[in-house]
């Protein structure tokens, strides 16, 4: 036998192969003889803890690589909403907000009903920010999986005793049959309602509408690289994401091409199901790059290849619901209108003509919104950067004026609306999203783990310093204060007037181009049509 | 602003102005006993409109104090303020019939010359500072950072050296005696077929073809890769430095830090002797020092750039100093030139 090694050292009471077995929900999993052989080698991988009412279980924002199996009491769980600068001062900053020209808020708000999704069984209301688990339910889970930041606050509301282990057990745990269908029925009760009423297209649906769907809803769970759907079979269902990622894309000559990564909340599937023929797209649960060995590529987000756990509507169903409800019919079909153009737009992108290497080379083709600055124009009065700073309520700049050059252009440090957004992979809270308009934008209830950061391969986001960001949480409750927030450009896309570097740049330098269009051109074209273009 | 042919809109406006305003005049001043000036209502008229434009074009600077308010696109606004502003010494001359008056007149006279020729010479440096750095600096950086990497420069410079030559500090270890013996190179005369330094990597190095100038990247110079290369190095062979690093070690001490600190009056100040005086080290190194007399190359001439860059940001940015508070000045005078004619006068 192993030399018993204690390298773990969570605080607590550890357990021994034998406590193991008298806990109902480690034994009812079966897997007392694997934890203990487990524990045999590690011991205090996994303790019981005591909370006193009050006692806080995990802080939001804080590390941590351990998950909590509740086994008694009540827990609340919390997230705290940043709200907007309550300082922006200059005068003239305050003169422009009595006339209407109010700087892009850094925060987006959503209805009150909108689902926050946090490291637990539970998802948030984003009027209602708080929670209360119970025994048997888990929290910390991508943490302990992932590294992630805590994403919420636990706080124990009664006398609460909680396991809290490290990942090889947590995996030997989740691997187990039982629990498995223990959590998925308690997201069934719990959780899955929620998420039906959070897709857009159900909207407004009745209660009983939703407990149908409930609970006739099919539970998958494929594993990294599975397809989900495949273009061309015929359509059986529509799911919904509940855990995961998963990559849509569409078979090109040449290759796939990617057409977007959705995650938690997202759908997919009703395109076919609504117009009755095949899948127009595949779908994959989507796993992180790896390069000819198989090894995750240096760089991209460290993790197990994780899984996407997914939730199926039935093709009856949906036929019964578009059928009773035409209001969602026309929902659906002016969604599939909206999909079916992108994903034409995306296919016309694929320009059958070649581009000087070093713009392939520097990524520039990825960019839909490509910020360039000319650098023959450019007195490097820092304007564009400035104007950055000024149309963000939270008075960070998205837009680093150093990067690589092509010709006579420097591309900035900014978000280039990419046509494969890597940064959207490995979101643990899914708060990283894109807008119907391309634009990028980071949810309020970012846990600033800073994945999207590593992600991209370009250097356009940035993780801040929340408390340098004079950011407030919600006056009057206790939460613990995040550290880091990312921040990405948004191409200023509540403003009229557009990107609030180009408008600003005096000297005609800031430009903002599609890449395939811009470079598809020999440069001295483009110099010309920029030349061309009105003021 | 560059002069393209985006101004021509704003070039057509101001001579179009111009003409009518000198029509005007030469009408008035060709009047059977007419005394054309500041006075008369033609006079009054052009001041007025004078006056006007100067208040336009003060407020560019506060319309840059709230770039994201919807008052127009500020390139529009700067074509304005520039055309505007040298219509403006047209008026002014209009205005007083060309003549320089009394002191009051005489002042706004001089200040008139001093803003708009201040402003002319800001326009013209615009037209060839900018491209100067992107032609002659591919590693610029951002004004703000230029303190940063000439610190980062000199710490790399340091390194490179420790790791081909041992401490730069202490006394030279006995491995290197016989190196020592070796003279500081003196800079071989200047000769056009002196091959151009070239880097292991290139990444530092001058650029060998525009293709590379286009290609750079002007992030914070990371150490060569050669300084990684499979050279004999410190850590290659057990910790100590690689024999015939003396000389290495004695340039940085004689030139290179000192460059590095303190560039004015620095021989490595000049880039043709610079690379002399590196050829020149070149020769008394053996070769497995050579990549390291390479990265401490491409760090002076960094170091050069980053010298280059201050002055010619100064410059770019420098006639404001002027520009600027003259402006206000020349606003205020005509202000105060206004209220007394119109109070006093007659």
């Amino acid at each position: 036998m192993a030399k018993a090694t204690t390298i773990v050292g969570l605080e607590g009471e550890p357990l021994t192969a034998e406590d193991i077995k008298s806990i109902p929900i480690l034994a009812d999993a079966g897997i007392g003889d694997t934890a203990g052989k487990l524990l045999d080698q590690f011991v205090g991988s996994i303790v019981r803890r005591r909370f006193a009412s009050g006692d806080v279980i995990c802080h939001e924002g804080e590390g941590g690589n351990t998950a909590f199996v509740l086994l008694e009491g009540e827990v609340g769980v919390s997230i705290a909403r940043r709200n907007e600068r309550t300082k922006r001062g200059s005068f003239l900053a305050a003169l422009g907000s009595l006339l209407g020209q109010k700087p892009v808020s850094a925060t987006v708000h959503h209805d009150p009903s909108t689902l926050v999704p946090i490291d637990a069984s539970v998802d948030l209301r984003y009027g209602d920010l708080v929670a209360t688990l119970g025994p048997g339910e888990v929290v910390g889970e991508m943490s302990c999986l992932n590294l992630a930041p805590r994403s919420a606050t636990c706080v124990a509301k009664s006398p609460v005793v909680a396991l809290e282990m490290v990942r090889n057990i947590y995996e030997k745990l989740q691997s187990a049959p039982t629990f498995k269908a223990r959590n998925d029925a308690n997201y069934r009760s719990r959780a899955l309602a929620g998420h039906l009423r959070n897709v857009p297209i159900f909207e407004g649906l009745p209660a009983s509408a939703i407990d149908r769907l409930r609970a006739s809803a099919e539970l998958h769970t494929f594993k990294a690289g599975t397809p989900i759907v495949t273009e061309g079979d015929a359509a059986d269902g529509m799911f919904l994401i509940r855990n995961g990622q998963v990559r849509v894309s569409k078979k090109m000559p040449g290759g796939e091409l990617t057409l977007a990564y959705l995650t938690r909340g997202d759908f997919f599937g009703e395109i076919g199901l609504l117009r009755g023929t095949t899948r127009s797209t595949s779908c994959t649960a989507y796993d992180h790059p790896k390069d000819e060995s198989g090894a995750y590529k240096k760089g991209t987000f460290q993790s197990k290849a994780s899984s996407a756990e997914l939730v199926k509507i039935k093709s009856a169903e949906f036929d019964w619901l578009v059928k009773e409800f035409p209001q969602i019919k026309a929902r659906l079909e002016a969604l599939a209108e909206t999909r079916a153009r992108a994903t034409h737009e995306a296919q016309t992108q694929i320009v059958p003509t070649s581009y000087p290497k070093h713009v392939e080379d520097l990524g520039l083709l990825q960019g839909q919104g490509l910020l360039l600055i000319d650098l023959e124009k450019c007195t490097r009065c820092d304007q564009c950067v400035q104007a950055c700073v000024a149309s963000h309520d939270d008075g960070v700049t998205r837009l680093v004026r150093e990067g690589p050059r092509y010709d006579k252009y420097l591309v900035p440090s900014r978000c280039r609306m990419c046509m494969d957004p890597l940064c959207m992979i490995g979101c643990p809270v899914g708060s990283i999203r894109r807008a119907p308009d391309l634009n990028m934008f980071i949810e309020d209830w970012c846990i600033g783990c800073g994945n999207c950061a590593r992600q991209c391969p370009y250097n356009s986001i940035q993780m801040h310093d929340l408390t340098s960001l004079g950011m407030q949480d919600d006056p009057g409750v206790e939460r613990a204060v995040r550290k880091d927030r990312a921040v990405v450009c948004d191409q200023c896309s509540t403003l009229p007037q557009g990107p609030a570097c180009v408008y600003a740049c005096p000297h005609d330098a800031a430009v903002r181009v599609n890449a395939r269009e811009f470079f598809s051109l020999t440069v001295s074209a483009s110099r010309a049509v920029l030349a061309d273009s009105p003021a | 602003m560059l002069i393209d042919r985006k101004q021509y809109t704003w070039v057509a406006v101001s001579i179009a102005l111009g003409a009518g305003a000198t029509l005007a005049y030469v009408a008035d001043a060709t009047r059977p006993g007419a005394r054309p000036g500041g006075g008369t209502i033609l006079g009054l008229t052009l001041g007025g409109a004078g006056l006007a434009i100067m208040c336009f074009c003060a407020l560019l600077s506060v319309k840059r104090k709230v770039p994201h308010w919807r008052l127009g696109r500020a390139q529009v606004w700067l074509r304005a303020h520039v055309w505007l502003g040298l219509l403006l010494a047209l008026l002014v001359a209009l205005h007083s019939g060309f003549k320089i008056g009394g002191a009051m007149t005489g002042f706004l006279w001089i200040m008139t010359v001093v803003v708009v020729g201040s402003g002319i010479i800001g326009v013209a440096i615009q037209q060839v500072i900018p491209r100067l750095l992107l032609e002659s600096l591919p590693g610029e950086t951002v004004a703000q950072q230029i303190d940063h990497q000439i610190a980062d420069a000199a710490a790399q410079a340091r390194s490179v050296v420790v790791k081909y030559a041992g401490s730069v500090d202490a006394p030279a270890p006995p491995w290197t005696e016989a190196a020592a013996q070796t003279p500081v190179p003196t800079p071989p005369p200047i000769t056009p077929a002196a091959p151009p330094p070239t880097s292991a990597t290139g990444s530092l190095a001058a650029p060998k073809s525009a293709g590379d100038t286009k290609l750079a990247t002007p992030a914070a110079s990371p150490l060569p890769a050669a300084a990684k290369a499979a050279t004999p190095s410190v850590a290659a062979s057990g910790g100590k430095p690689p024999a015939g690093g003396e000389p290495l070690r004695r340039f940085y001490l004689d030139a290179a830090a000192p460059f590095m600190l303190r560039p004015a009056g620095s021989p490595l100040l000049n880039p043709s002797h610079a690379r002399s005086m590196f050829i020149g080290l070149r020769r008394v190194c053996p070769p497995h020092i050579h990549p390291g007399v390479d990265d401490l190359e491409a760090l002076c001439q960094r170091r050069r750039h980053l010298l280059a860059q201050r002055r010619w940001m100064a410059a770019l940015h420098g006639w404001l100093i002027l520009h600027v508070p003259l402006s206000y000045l020349y606003l205020i005078a005509v202000f105060a030139h206004a209220v007394i004619a119109v109070r006093y006068t007659r």
